[in-house]
């Protein structure tokens, strides 16, 4: 019979290591650009808000659940689009302009990952941020929408102020220092909220009972595109899902279209420069994982993202619809590459490692491998670490 | 007639092959009266390993002026083996006439270590003109077509090849080396969705540790997503061998360069299936 463990007095060479405490640095401006590729950086207390508040995209819950505090590693990808949006940040428009800026490339590249990177990284540099991280969510038939005559749209109650809830949560502060420039009318008995009063007093009016919460959200959207103290935001991933048909019926029970749902019309808008947004952009990044709402043949070419090869034979006689073509004009693209570079997959991988994930013995022939198999697709690596048998 | 093996229709041969059989018998009394044979097994081994290269059928056509077949072929360099050995057993036993004798008579059939001869077939796959090996992999009806390609030709782990055609220098990818995969013009992590897939073809280059040292392309048809798998691995051990034939060992033990025979089993008259029969019946 073996005697009982005395644990006051064991070999520590018998039990396993602890998990290190990761000191990962914070995904703000400072650490971003100096940070070596590859080196993780955890999100900062706001983005973590943020996405409290909004959601996280579906695409890649799994990469986030391995450890307490979500990561992400710095890409050369990150760094491109970082700057791109210091830049234009601080550039202001008087004339409504397009906007839109769409990142694209291979499933599991890492367009919802950038995304959030960017979020993170606004929200460290004062911007004010909305972020739709399912547009499918959108589109899906998942909460109530009704038929307003005024617009000839559908409007999405329950979503818009969810829209506005989070807005409220993450950007309370910036909301309190913008003044309302003009009276809007809100409520069904033609309430106004007077010219002067601050932005959040208008937001927190939206979340009362029984308000007009479209109409609020319309109005609150419309007034950060005007004002150009702060630059917004607009943070849409599954962005194709704004153009498809949704699963919505009509009273005839023809499928709606999305750019006839109210949240996904005042995105589409603001990106194409329809509304004025003066300072700040619509970032959206595309969702291949959707297979049955694929992003459209004109917004592919806008964007310069790659056709599928039926639609690339077809040359001009692919369906291009009017509507599709209108919502697409003026878009920039912004490709992601296919392939996560070796350093930043290193430092994911020594991550990984040092917060004891792996149930794998780690060796520079493991990572390796894994590498090559995954071909340097993100979300392939991540599968390939963690569902390995070997 | 000259001697009795006119009647034999290969006269040459056999005056040679029983010429070798009586020279053995010889050389086998010689050892014995000297109490030498059997040889203690380190020295025999050694002894063994460092036998000549006997000529092929069409050297022994050009020398010997005869056609000859491939089993007669086998019948002479058996003794010839044999006579061999024993004279390296007759040198280390200090016989030197006897070892003198031997192997000047038998050096005539043996081809000299540097020497290469067109006709043989070479020990290892050549590299092409672009420094290119190619190997061949098959598991049940799938096919596998591998190339692969050094992704520094500078390292030691390419073999060094005549490269007519100029080739560029290799573009700096960093701090690693990666293997880059392609499968029927598809990334890996494309074309093969399954795991386990993905490492039944990288295992031929982790068991070698070659791992970022070269680049892969294969062409595959036939069969299903694991049959393709496996034959992309065979062909892929295959083609090692041919920028590193010092593999061979690890490989083999590894079973990775063994084609798997196993195929579907035909259906039988008389039965549902291969193995499957008809519900019985009693009456």
């Amino acid at each position: 019979m073996p005697s009982p463990i005395d644990y006051r007095n064991v070999n520590e060479n018998h039990f396993d290591a602890k998990p290190k405490p990761l000191d990962l640095l914070d995904f703000e401006p400072q650490n971003v650009f100096t940070a070596q590729i590859g080196e993780p950086l955890a999100y900062a207390e706001r983005a973590r808000k943020a996405f409290n508040a909004f959601g996280l995209p579906s695409s890649n819950k799994w990469s986030h659940k391995v450890f307490a505090s979500p990561f992400s590693v710095v890409r050369d990808a990150t760094v491109q689009l970082l700057t791109e949006l210091n830049v234009r940040s601080e550039q202001v428009r008087s004339e409504p302009e397009p906007t839109g800026l769409i990142l694209h490339g291979t499933s599991g590249c890492g367009k919802s990952t950038l995304l959030m990177q960017a979020l993170g990284h606004c929200l460290e540099n004062g911007w004010i941020v909305l972020y739709i991280p399912r547009s499918i969510d959108v589109i899906n038939s998942s909460s109530p929408y009704h038929y307003e005559a005024r617009t000839k749209l559908f409007n999405q109650p329950v979503i818009s102020r969810a829209l506005i809830q989070g807005l409220l949560e993450v950007n309370r502060e910036a909301l309190e220092k913008i003044k309302v420039d003009q009276d809007i009318v809100y409520g069904h008995q033609g309430q106004t909220f007077k010219a002067g009063g601050e932005l959040s007093r208008l937001v927190v009016i939206g979340l009362e009972d029984d308000m007009d919460t479209v109409v609020i959200l319309d109005a609150v959207m419309d007034q950060l595109g005007r004002q150009t103290e702060f630059p917004v935001l607009i943070a849409v991933d599954d962005y194709q899902c704004l153009y498809v048909e949704s699963v919505y019926r009509d009273p005839q029970f023809f499928p709606i279209r999305a750019y006839h749902l109210s949240v996904p019309r005042m995105v589409l808008e603001f990106a194409i420069g329809q509304r004025q947004l003066s300072r700040g952009l619509v970032l959206g990044a595309l969702g291949p994982l959707h297979t049955n709402h694929i992003a459209p043949v004109p917004l592919r070419e806008a964007i310069g993202a790659e056709l599928s090869w039926k639609d690339a034979a077809a040359g001009p006689y692919a369906e291009r619809h009017k509507a599709h073509v209108h919502f697409s004009q003026g878009l920039k693209g912004f490709p992601v590459p296919a392939q996560v570079g070796v350093e930043a997959a290193l430092g994911w991988y020594k991550t990984y490692v040092d917060g004891l994930v792996l149930h794998t013995r780690a060796s520079d022939d493991f990572f390796l491998a894994k590498y090559t198999e995954a071909s340097g697709n993100a979300r392939e690596f991540n599968r390939a670490l963690l569902d390995t048998m070997q | 007639p000259a001697s009795p093996n006119f009647f034999s229709a290969r006269e040459a041969y056999y005056a040679i092959l029983y010429e070798m059989e009586d020279l053995l018998k010889l050389v086998n009394r010689r050892l014995e009266e000297a109490a030498v044979l059997p040889p203690p097994k380190d020295i025999a081994r050694s002894i063994r390993m460092a036998r000549p290269a006997w000529l092929s059928v069409m050297e022994f056509r050009e020398v010997l002026n005869f056609r000859m077949g491939v089993a007669m072929r086998k019948r002479l360099i058996a003794v010839l083996d044999e006579l061999a050995s024993l004279t390296g057993v007759a040198q280390y036993a200090g016989m030197v006439d006897l070892y003198q004798g031997v192997s000047a008579r038998i050096a005539g059939f043996g081809r000299l270590k540097n020497e290469t001869s067109a006709g043989s077939r070479q020990q290892y796959a050549k590299l092409d003109q672009y420094g290119r090996s190619y190997g061949h992999g098959a598991r049940k009806t799938s096919t596998a077509r591998v190339w692969m390609i050094a992704t520094d030709p500078t390292l030691p782990t390419a073999r060094p090849f005549e490269p007519p055609i100029p080739i560029s220098p290799p573009p700096s990818s960093g701090p690693l080396l990666t293997t880059t995969i392609l499968v029927n013009s598809m990334p890996l992590a494309t074309y093969f969705t399954q795991v386990y897939d993905r490492e039944m073809i990288i295992r031929p280059l982790r068991v070698t540790g070659l791992l970022g040292a070269f680049n892969i392309f294969a062409l595959v048809q036939g069969g299903g997503t694991t049959g393709q798998a496996d034959a992309v691995a065979n062909g892929l051990a295959r083609a090692i061998m041919g920028h590193a034939p010092q593999m061979k060992g690890v490989l083999s033990q590894a079973g990775l360069l063994h084609r798997d025979p196993r195929v579907v089993e035909r259906k039988k008259t008389g039965r549902a299936k291969a193995r499957e029969g008809y519900t019985w019946v009693k009456r």
